[in-house]
């Protein structure tokens, strides 16, 4: 566990935990708080889904957030948008060089067996290969939701990228150890995520910890680098305002 | 059989602007015909037995490693089965990525004066409503037609069509699977050339 965190107050922490590789996490996200997500040995790969916490019928919405940034790829100033024209989150900082995926999408138990092979509870006991889709299930079940609540999700820490034009090649670029992804909560977010392989990745089903640290952060000014990013940030950031008016 | 107009099941026009929904019946295949050219038909579809399975477009484009869908193309479920296939495809890269248009999301593309504009999401709601079915299972859609080429540092827009006017694409069913539409009434980008126009739905027994 990473003890300190640069350009993080240890009194602003809230908390500070490690997901351990192939687990699942929530958590509301309070509105100005954020949330550090940084992977020690580089090796992290996460899959998130997210709703406005008061109202989850407003989500993350993928294409929304494509279309808005002109960009199917993401990094620091960049928001991440709900179908209502707000900002669920902001992404304040990126070490990783700009390893998101809005594309691919969560593996389900069926990939995982044929990338992997078999790996059940009864041999392997709590190691046992958990894919995107049973983590997402259950996590949101104990918010009483279900699949119609199973959105298109954003990959925290790899990246595909669209070869000539339109095809779908998983970056061999991966993270520098230590490095994070950091989420400001543009209203109260409900945060889900799951700690599995990349849906297009081969190999050993080898899942790394990535270390979540909640912090209170200095209130939203004018200048705020987010939100001045570009013209249509400035627009959905006034929606979230009369949002709250 | 073939596909003849006098030997087709359904065969109705739908007004620019519109939604539209059907139940294609496994085997059957459904043709749209961007009539007039470089119209964007915004498309979902549902399991028509259980609607909580849908289209999936993550699944759809990384199974067949591509973001465009064209012919051979399998459309894919949240559940991980074949819902369609593109049997036939006269215009080619049809686009996954874009999604709908939404009042909302006006306000921030074009300007907080959009907002009452009408849009393919108000389209959806109505008839998502009509159907008794949820809010909750609209999701990312195919946007026949709609030209969204992109480059290798992610930039992407919306750029004028290629579709001519009678491009077509067929699609058979590989489950009984509601069609949901909205003939996009968007007029502040060239998903439709500015000038949204009919489209014709054409369904033929297997």
């Amino acid at each position: 566990m990473i003890t300190t965190h640069k350009n993080i107050k240890p009194e602003s922490i809230l908390l500070d935990e490690v997901l351990p590789g192939g687990g699942r996490w929530s958590k509301i996200i309070k509105r100005g708080d954020k949330l550090r997500i940084t992977t020690k040995d580089g090796l992290g790969s996460l899959s998130a889904m997210f709703y406005n916490a008061d109202s989850t019928a407003e989500r993350f919405n993928s294409a929304d957030t494509v279309k808005l940034q002109h960009n199917a790829y993401f990094g620091r100033g960049r928001v991440l948008y709900s179908e209502l024209g707000r900002v669920l989150f902001s992404i304040t900082d990126d070490t990783t060089g700009g390893l998101f995926d809005a594309i691919a999408g969560i593996s389900n138990p069926r990939i995982i067996k044929e990338r992997f092979g078999e790996g059940d509870f009864e041999h392997i006991r709590n190691r046992y290969y958990k894919s995107d889709r049973e983590n997402f299930l259950v996590e949101l079940g104990k918010y009483g939701m279900g699949k119609r609540d199973m959105i298109p999700a954003i990959n925290f820490f790899r990246k595909v990228d669209v070869k000539e034009g339109s095809k779908l090649e998983l970056s061999s670029q991966r993270a520098e150890p230590g490095s994070y992804i950091e989420l400001r909560a543009e209203m109260n977010v409900l945060l889900v995520l799951s700690n599995t392989p990349h849906v297009m990745e081969e190999g050993e089903y080898n899942p790394s910890d990535v270390q979540l640290t909640l912090f209170k952060a200095a209130p939203l000014t004018e200048d705020d680098f987010c939100m001045n990013f570009s013209p249509q940030s400035q627009r959905a950031f006034i929606n979230n305002a009369r949002y709250f008016a | 059989m073939s596909k003849n107009i006098e030997n087709a099941i359904y065969n109705e026009k739908v007004a620019a602007g519109v939604p539209w929904s059907y139940v294609v019946k496994k085997g059957q295949t459904l043709r749209i015909i961007d009539l007039e050219g470089c119209q964007a038909v915004d498309t979902l579809f549902y399991n028509a037995n259980d609607h909580e399975e849908r289209y999936s477009a993550n699944d759809t484009v990384r199974e067949q490693g591509s973001i465009f869908v064209t012919t051979g193309t399998k459309l894919i479920s949240t559940d991980d089965n074949v819902m369609m296939e593109i049997t036939e495809d006269t215009c080619g890269n049809h686009d996954t990525l874009g999604g709908h248009c939404s009042a909302e999301s006006n306000t921030v593309r074009y300007s907080h004066d959009t907002k009452y504009m009408h849009s393919c999401r108000d389209n959806y709601l109505f008839e998502i409503g009509e159907l008794e079915m949820d809010p909750r299972d609209l999701t990312n859609n195919i946007n026949f037609f709609m030209n969204v080429p992109i480059e290798e540092d992610g930039y992407l827009i919306i750029v004028d069509g290629i579709s001519k006017p009678g491009a077509y694409v067929d699609m058979k069913a590989e489950m009984d699977t509601l069609v949901l539409v909205s003939n996009c009434p968007q007029l502040n980008n060239p998903c439709n050339a500015f000038n949204p126009t009919p489209v014709q739905m054409i369904i033929w027994d297997d």
